[in-house]
């Protein structure tokens, strides 16, 4: 599991499949959210501060902290797609 | 009477809807033991029956994060509940159907009867068939928009329909029931005696929430060890029953709109305000613009409310009759009345302009943009509103930390903000800072009171944030802490919804604040006014018998009355008393009467100042100045005001807690006195500490 990529390690742009959340404290408000299995979803901004990204989904926008992006395991797009 | 709750997810539009069902017949109150706010209200239904309808918290599961959220599920699982509901109309909003749905599954499950409401902002709905809906839910499905009348009537008409009971009322429920194993189905009915469909879920709430849960609460023993001989997952489980319902609801949302799944993006508004420099800095701008507000602009109606009681306490006094009970009226309560309703126009506005970021959605960016700066210091994105409201006043400010979910967060955020120079320090800086530094120019431009001005500023900057970090370290968390934030898409804010929050959040003030702020001001009022009979008359006796020594005028006689009668008063005399310890600080009696009638308010200082040093009150300013100047110390050479004992005083009123309507405002807040005395207390260390210490550098 040490290998499999996370929301976190997503930079700004880049696209990805929602794999699994993570069975954490976070993980019921994270699917509750809409953070999905199957779902795809994008970083498209950076806090000013640091220490959260907005993390964009098929129809709405979630703010996570960098810890609740890595409950989020992901499938990075096809590089062919891009 | 019977209940019924409004549910549904943050930003679904339940609060308008409940606004529009209600109207001003609303009362807004705490749930016990927490500082929720709880929203009630009756309607009377098309036959003239009235229920009573409550606007539970927004949540987006069953499975709860915040103190809100516990609430909600509380209420639900607990049929011994005042708030137990007989109906649930279920608001969610059209376009974010796919999570709104997930609720109302889980609702279903509980069994409880419902009606579903489908709100539709200004975009959506255009083509909406509900059908698919209906054939999934199995119960009324409603369309509204919050503008159409005839929606509200329509909603109206079923909950009429389900309550006269015109209709079976077997078509509102619809028991949904989750796929358990047999494992599942024996340990869920070990929980309770008798095991429907619908008390097996209820059973797995309390598997899952056993350590909180009010329905569990006498068998939370017996439950745990279930929990543990059964080896339940919590989590697990949690995941396990979201991922069920969204295998049930998807293909739904997918037949009522094709067209629903889009690249995910962030639309060009958002990568400006959320922008990594450019979000802040328009962040700012709007808190300038606020802070204005409160600050320059409210000082009208404030004004005019302060020149209103004068006229009024003036009237008072030329009609009643001279006699201890007119004088408390008028110079008491009066003056406390006044004193509560000057915070009114702060509030009012600070209130209009934060529900209007709310309900537009940016309040959530702002949040985001400074949760990872403000979680530094242990509080929240949301609690640079309140330090910067501070700034004006930390009245409004305080209040304004409701939206802080996170108990910690909010606790630290309402202890720190009046570290914060509000605007009544003003006037005291004003007068004290000439005697720290001549008005001159530093490098030819920068002006040297200016300077303090931005020191004393900077002061308060600093020990709020440090005092929060201290805070953030000593306090314990009941709750974790996290940020997983809904940004919802903008929209036009509802103006029923503003104006009722900001009526509502000075009707509170007044309300509970004001009873305080009103029996303080009278206790301060008394104290400065009585003291021992014996050495009032004397202190009277005395004063006119100097006045005609020194051939003084009628007005110049009343003023050196009223100082010597302060100086008698039992103010005086607790300024006396505590002179040994305030003497460190460089402080004498006189100053000691200030710090005590000044807990009403800091910019009283001026006020009993100028009373102290007899000076009639229409010129205050200039000659007050004066007065302090050619005040001598106790050996009767070196000046009373020199630079170290006028820079005690700054800091001290930088740090200590002089405001009696803070610590009102804290304890309506808090629900306790723990704090607002714990606020008092180490505010006041701070300001002697500090005191001391620069009284000692300068001098």
């Amino acid at each position: 599991m040490e290998n499999k990529p996370t929301a976190l390690s997503l930079k700004k742009g880049q696209s990805a499949t929602v794999d699994f959340i993570e069975s954490n404290e976070f993980s019921s408000r994270l699917l509750s959210l809409g953070i999905v299995p199957g779902k795809k979803c994008k970083i498209v901004g950076l806090a000013p501060f640091g220490g959260a990204k907005i993390l964009a989904l098929e129809n709405h926008l979630i703010a996570l902290r960098d810890e609740e992006l890595s409950s989020v395991y992901i499938t990075l797009e096809n590089r062919s797609a891009l | 009477m019977k209940n019924i709750a409004l549910v549904g997810n943050p930003n679904s539009g339940k609060s308008t809807l409940f606004n529009l069902l209600t109207g001003l017949r609303q009362k807004v109150s705490n749930f016990p033991g927490v500082t929720v706010e709880k929203k009630t209200g009756t309607i009377t239904l098309t036959n003239g029956e009235k229920v009573n309808l409550i606007d539970l918290p927004g949540t987006y599961s069953l499975f709860p994060n915040s103190g809100e959220e516990k609430i909600v599920v509380n209420i639900l699982t607990n049929p011994t509940d005042e708030w137990y509901p007989d109906l649930i109309v279920y608001v969610a909003d059209v376009t974010q159907l796919e999570r709104h749905l997930l609720l109302a599954l889980q609702i279903q499950q509980l069994g409880f009867p419902m009606i579903f409401v489908a709100n539709m902002s200004d975009l959506a709905g255009k083509n909406s068939d509900i059908k698919p809906l209906q054939e999934f839910l199995h119960v009324p499905v409603l369309l509204s928009t919050a503008t159409s009348k005839n929606d509200l009537e329509n909603i109206k008409e079923h909950i009429t329909a389900f309550f006269s009971a015109s209709v079976n009322q077997k078509e509102f429920i619809f028991e949904r029931a989750l796929p358990f194993s047999e494992a599942e189905i024996s340990t869920f009915s070990e929980v309770s005696e008798n095991s429907s469909q619908r008390s097996l879920y209820q059973n797995k709430l309390l598997l899952h929430h056993y350590h909180w849960i009010k329905a569990g609460e006498t068998r939370r023993s017996e439950i745990e060890s279930l929990v543990k001989s059964r080896s339940f997952r919590n989590m697990d489980s949690q995941v396990k029953e979201i991922m069920y319902l969204y295998d049930q609801l998807l293909p739904v949302v997918k037949k009522l709109n094709p067209e629903y799944q889009q690249a995910p993006e962030m639309s060009g508004i958002d990568v400006v305000l959320t922008h990594r420099w450019l979000g802040p800095i328009i962040f700012f701008g709007i808190m300038l613009f606020v802070f204005q507000s409160i600050y320059t602009w409210a000082t009208y109606p404030m004004d005019w409310i302060e020149s209103g009681f004068t006229v009024l306490s003036q009237w008072f006094s030329g009609w009643l009759p001279e006699h201890f009970m007119s004088s408390l009226f008028i110079n008491g309560i009066l003056a406390g009345l006044g004193g509560v309703l000057v915070f009114v126009p702060q509030i009012a506005i600070l209130f209009l302009l934060i529900t209007l970021l709310e309900e537009s959605g940016y309040m959530s960016r702002a949040v985001y943009m400074f949760d990872h700066i403000m979680q530094k210091f242990g509080m929240n994105g949301r609690s640079i509103v309140s330090l910067i409201s501070s700034g004006a006043c930390a009245i409004p400010a305080i209040m304004a930390t409701r939206t802080i979910q996170n108990p910690k967060e909010r606790l630290i955020t309402i202890m720190v903000s009046p570290l914060i120079s509000c605007s009544a320090r003003l006037p005291v800086y004003a007068i004290l800072v000439g005697f720290v530094v001549p008005d001159v120019r530093v490098w030819g431009f920068l002006n040297a009171p200016g300077l303090v001005f931005m020191g004393l500023y900077l002061l308060g900057i600093v020990a709020a944030l440090g005092s929060a970090f201290v805070f953030s370290k000593i306090l314990k968390s009941g709750e974790s802490s996290f940020l997983m934030l809904e940004l919802p898409s903008y929209k036009k804010p509802d103006w029923n919804n503003v104006w009722i929050t900001t009526k509502d959040k000075v009707m509170s003030f007044v309300r509970e604040a004001g009873k305080i702020i009103l029996i303080i001001s009278v206790i301060l009022w008394v104290m400065s006014t009585y003291g021992p009979e014996q050495k009032m008359i004397q202190a009277r006796t005395e004063a006119i018998n100097l006045a005609q020594s020194q051939n003084l005028n009628e007005e110049e006689t009343q003023t050196l009355i009223s100082q010597k009668q302060l100086e008698s008063s039992w103010a005086g005399m607790v300024g006396k008393f505590i002179e040994p310890a305030i003497e460190p600080l460089g402080y004498d009696w006189k100053i000691g009467i200030a710090l005590i009638t000044s807990f009403a308010a800091r910019e009283v200082f001026v006020g009993t100042m100028a009373t102290i040093y007899s000076i009639a009150q229409d010129d205050e300013g200039t000659t007050l100045r004066e007065k302090m100047k050619n005040e001598k110390k106790q050996d009767g050479i070196k000046p009373m005001y020199d630079v170290a004992t006028a820079l005690s005083l700054l800091v001290f009123y930088v740090f200590a807690l002089q405001c009696m309507s803070t610590l009102a405002v804290t304890k309506k807040e808090t629900g306790s006195w723990k704090w607002p005395v714990l606020q008092f207390s180490f505010m006041g260390v701070l300001a002697y500490v500090g005191a001391w210490a620069v009284y000692h550098i300068f001098s």
